[in-house]
């Protein structure tokens, strides 16, 4: 097991780097200098060069390259352009306001899911069923920003029970709708597979003695096949989390929520690239990341992984 | 898993003409679809472009099903105008990503060893790299064009073909008829292209036809953002964020382009699932036919 954790987390640095190198190469490539941008037009030659030398764009690229990996082992993560404050301070700002919003959609999510999910195995080829399979392919389909602008539109416009968009320090009123429309796709995704997974065990020997028992169907489903289940539906989330990233972009977009998405489409458009590179590392840090401690879960649910190399 | 075929899975199949029409609607539907986004633009009185003033936000009737919106265009032929350049930008990406995909992953599961190394790497790396995000830094790079948009969505995600297409390799390349190939003395590359690539293509096929969807997805997310192609060029995220403008006056300029852009990934998503049945049966037991 040891071994298997050495050589998974070593991957895992490998393609933080290669994640990291790739968006400082995007970076590099863009066209139009920098400085000048930054500036304005009508600054002379002497504070021009002057900024260069701050910003370090007077070097050639892989010297600059070399130097920013070296600042970034000794945790300095550069200054962003845009905002002119150091990007760590940046990202700490705005982390605890994604990761709010993520794990909001990820429990409505899971306890929507799972419910629904269990529902449509129980009453399997029923009208419930059939109406829970439409739903879960319209959620599956629709885009995300779309979701989070009809929810408005009911919910605040015409309803007036919660607040459009916006954010304000503890005021959960805030969360509800853009939680909704983050979780809506995994949603639909867990209750699929949570169905698939309740009907692909549903002959097994275990589910023939509870039901010899005579345990209700919902605790049959509900405790006994569930447990089993967990393995797919676990995979399903971790695959699912790299949408959340891309969801939280569009749907801090459309509630106004000061998160790391709007933060880094932000950095983006205004070529902050030190801000830039280290969203895109922190997004691919967290994916990566969840994807390894969802290795790790397997084991917790299915001992058998465990004896594994 | 074993259970499952056992009972009788393939009642619906197509034993009549009549069975065939109503397991084959979702691919009918999806080809009067993209029949109606070619044609509906050629054959509509108004043009996508063509304002009118007088008619400023028309709420939804029989000369504008869609309404207009607030320069009197109509949105009905912008949104299938619209439809035409969704389809378009997705099939060609799925084609950047086809070719990459395939030729990547198929060498690396051909060649094995450091290529094989190598390429595994790069593809876990684009994995990681959060998808939406490398498609916009490539079309804020590129400045937004309709040829940037397909590449960077192509770019964007040709890693997951080319872990489908290796581990297609890997299970091919131990056939008989490949040894057979082999000890005839066919050299590696047309052994390759003749006798792997076409054994291994169905479920990277059928993975293309739910890559639109995922590609139509990604392409409306940028152009609500503004990074779509240039206006008066409409495209489905750019309607919807235009119309979301207006939304207290005509609420119907953001539904409508929402809902033709849901029903297309809803077509491309069914499809993909059925052709993936036809593929894999064993993935039936789990769905409701």
């Amino acid at each position: 097991m040891s071994a298997y954790l050495i050589r998974r987390l070593s991957l895992s640095i490998f393609v933080l780097w290669g994640v990291l190198s790739l968006s400082y190469a995007l970076t590099c490539m863009a066209p139009g200098d920098v400085v000048e941008t930054l500036a304005g037009q009508r600054t002379d030659e002497a504070t021009l060069a002057r900024m260069r030398e701050r910003l370090g764009v007077d070097q050639d690229p892989l010297t600059r390259y070399t130097l920013y990996l070296r600042n970034l082992m000794t945790g300095d993560w550069g200054q962003s352009s845009r905002y002119n404050e150091p990007v760590w301070s940046l990202l700490l700002h705005r982390l605890p306001r994604t990761a709010l919003l993520a794990a909001a959609a990820l429990n409505f999510a899971i306890v929507a899911g799972i419910l629904f999910g269990v529902l449509a195995a129980v009453f399997r080829d029923g009208w419930v069923d059939r109406v829970l399979s439409l739903l879960t392919l319209f959620g599956i389909s629709a885009p995300v920003f779309w979701i989070g602008l009809i929810l408005i539109w009911v919910l605040s416009l015409q309803f007036r029970w919660l607040p459009p968009s916006g954010y304000e320090e503890g005021n959960l009123r805030y969360l509800i709708l853009p939680a909704l429309a983050l979780g809506l796709r995994s949603v639909a995704l867990i209750t699929r597979i949570t169905r698939a997974a309740l009907v692909d065990i549903d002959s097994s020997q275990f589910l023939r003695t509870a039901r010899a028992k005579g345990l209700s169907p919902l605790v049959i489903y509900g405790k006994h096949a569930l447990k089993n289940a967990a393995l797919p539906i676990l995979t399903v989330i971790g695959l699912d989390l790299g949408s959340y990233l891309s969801g939280s972009v569009l749907t801090e977009q459309v509630f106004g929520w000061p998160g790391i998405g709007r933060l880094t489409v932000d950095a983006i458009m205004a070529r902050d690239t030190a801000l830039i590179n280290a969203c895109v590392v922190f997004m691919a840090g967290i994916f990566v990341l969840v994807n390894l401690m969802i290795d790790l879960l397997y084991g917790v649910f299915d001992p058998r992984v465990r004896s594994d190399p | 898993m074993t259970e499952t075929l056992a009972t009788p899975v393939h009642t619906t199949s197509a034993s009549s003409p009549l069975g065939s029409i109503r397991h084959h609607w979702p691919i009918f539907l999806l080809v009067m679809w993209i029949l109606a986004a070619i044609l509906i633009p050629e054959v509509w009185p108004d043009a996508y472009f063509e304002t009118n003033y007088d008619a400023s936000l028309e709420g939804p009737s029989l000369r504008h099903p869609m309404g207009t919106d607030p320069l009197g265009r109509d949105l009905f032929v912008r949104v299938w105008v619209g439809a035409r350049i969704s389809l378009l930008i997705a099939a060609l990406s799925r084609i950047i990503a086809l070719v990459l995909g395939t030729l990547l992953g198929g060498w690396a599961g051909y060649r094995g060893g450091w290529v094989d190394l190598t390429v595994m790497r790069i593809v876990d790396v684009m994995l990681a790299f959060p998808t939406l995000l490398l498609a916009v830094a490539l079309v804020a790079l590129w400045g937004p064009s309709l040829v940037s948009l397909f590449v960077a969505l192509g770019i964007a995600s040709w890693a997951e073909i080319a872990r489908l297409m290796r581990a297609q390799v890997l299970a091919v390349k131990t056939n008989d008829y490949v040894h057979a190939a082999r000890s005839m003395g066919c050299e590696p590359t047309p052994l390759f292209f003749r006798h792997i690539l076409p054994n291994c293509l169905t479920p990277v096929l059928v993975w293309t036809t739910t890559g639109m969807a995922g590609a139509i997805l990604a392409e409306s997310g940028l152009s609500f953002l503004g990074l779509g192609v240039e206006p008066p060029l409409p495209s489905w995220g750019a309607l919807i964020a235009q119309g979301w403008d207006e939304v207290l006056r005509a609420p119907w300029l953001t539904f409508f382009p929402g809902l033709a852009l849901a029903i297309t990934v809803i077509l491309f998503n069914v499809v993909g699932d059925r052709l993936r049945e036809g593929w894999d049966p064993l993935q039936k037991s789990g769905k409701n036919g």
